[in-house]
């Protein structure tokens, strides 16, 4: 078992059927990114505390025969813009080396009280202001897939986990492209969700009305239940849309025909191969 | 709009940023050429193109408000917990209003 190369369902199914508890698989997690994590300095820090104590409370659950959260046991990494209570959030700058948020970021609390597990923090451009993740303090990230490249930016990190399967989920920010740009340079699935659909609150401003929250994972299916997860209302920012949230995963299935899709053709002018 | 280098020293002396002439030179060209950017965009004509849509854009105007209940907050010494410097329940940092 590679516990960060199951999905989202695998893991669900393993926790039920008892064929793994939340903490030994947490623990696996862990060990396993602390090993890959020198080959692209894509995590910052893991959590191991936190992640291990949210593990065991969801052990409880699974042992009393409670219903489960829809990302139980799954482990979300976190772009370090991003406050984790107790947890050092350095924004990529030396300016914040020693900053220990006081509280949440409220797309934080909704993914724990879904059950998942916060692992640790990824490398980022400092502030958020990059597109290669060669702009953090703390060194650059390498692209998993070809070590020699960037994973680009400014949520390198956050894509690069997740390609690199030292995480099953993890969040990023984008202000003019950081979750897009990176995902597709890495590979993996990278959503911007519309301008308030998630709570910003907890998350360091770049440009405030230009902020987003979202999400990156390796299928579309594990980026739609992570965005609903993290999708409403939130009293704590008053640009969060007050619309109601829909199943995402169960509309990826539809019909597209007829489906139109823009292409702005300028940018495309000068694209080869 | 053209930009002068007085302005420029006026910014920068709000902004608490001392620059060298060579600075002031060079930010004169760069945010200058942001304003006559802005100007270019001034210029184009909108009339009849319909506004982009947001979110917000068909709610309530009081749609973003919450009532106004007592509810916990963060306490006044876990606020302070990362401040360098504090005291009686204040961030201390250096004085820049007169300098």
């Amino acid at each position: 078992m590679t516990p960060a190369d199951q999905s989202i369902s695998n893991i669900r199914a393993g926790l039920l059927k008892k064929e793994f508890s939340a903490v030994e698989l947490t623990t696996e997690a862990l060990a396993f990114a602390e090993r890959e994590n020198p080959k692209t300095n894509a995590y910052l820090r893991l959590s191991p505390e936190r992640a291990l104590e949210t593990a065991a409370r969801l052990d409880k659950l699974v042992a009393s025969g409670e219903t489960l959260g829809p990302l139980a046991g799954v482990p979300v990494a976190v772009k370090d813009v991003i406050l984790t209570k107790g947890l050092r959030t350095t924004c990529g700058s030396k300016i914040l080396e020693n900053y220990t948020p006081p509280y949440d970021a409220t797309a934080i609390q909704r993914i724990e009280a879904a059950g998942g597990i916060i692992i640790g923090k990824t490398n980022c451009d400092e502030f958020a202001m990059g597109s290669s993740n060669e702009n953090s303090a703390y060194g650059v990230v390498r692209n998993p897939i070809a070590p020699d490249r960037v994973p680009g930016g400014s949520s390198g990190g956050s894509a690069a986990v997740v390609a690199q399967k030292t995480a099953v989920l993890s969040l990023g920010s984008d202000t003019g492209g950081s979750i897009r740009q990176p995902a597709s340079f890495c590979g993996v699935v990278g959503v911007t969700p519309t301008y308030g659909r998630v709570s910003r609150y907890g998350l360091t401003a770049f440009a405030s009305s230009l902020d987003h929250i979202g999400p990156f994972a390796r299928s579309v299916q594990d980026a739609a239940t992570l965005l609903e997860v993290m999708a409403g209302r939130d009293p704590m920012d008053s640009t969060s849309a007050n619309v109601p949230v829909p199943n995402f995963a169960a509309k990826l299935d539809g019909d597209i025909r007829g489906l139109r899709i823009g292409v702005p053709v300028e940018y495309m002018k000068h694209a080869t191969g | 709009m053209k930009l002068t280098e007085a302005q420029v020293r006026y910014v920068a002396d709000l902004a608490n940023l001392s620059l060298s002439e060579e600075e002031i030179g060079r930010m004169v060209h760069h945010l200058g050429g942001i304003l006559e950017h802005m100007d270019q965009l001034a210029e184009i004509d909108t009339e009849g193109v319909a506004p982009m849509t947001q979110f917000l854009a068909e709610a309530e105007d009081t749609a973003t408000l919450r009532e106004d209940v007592e509810r916990p907050c963060l306490s006044n010494e876990a606020a302070l917990e990362n401040a360098p410097v504090s005291g009686d329940g204040y961030f201390k940092v250096p004085r820049v209003i007169e300098r």
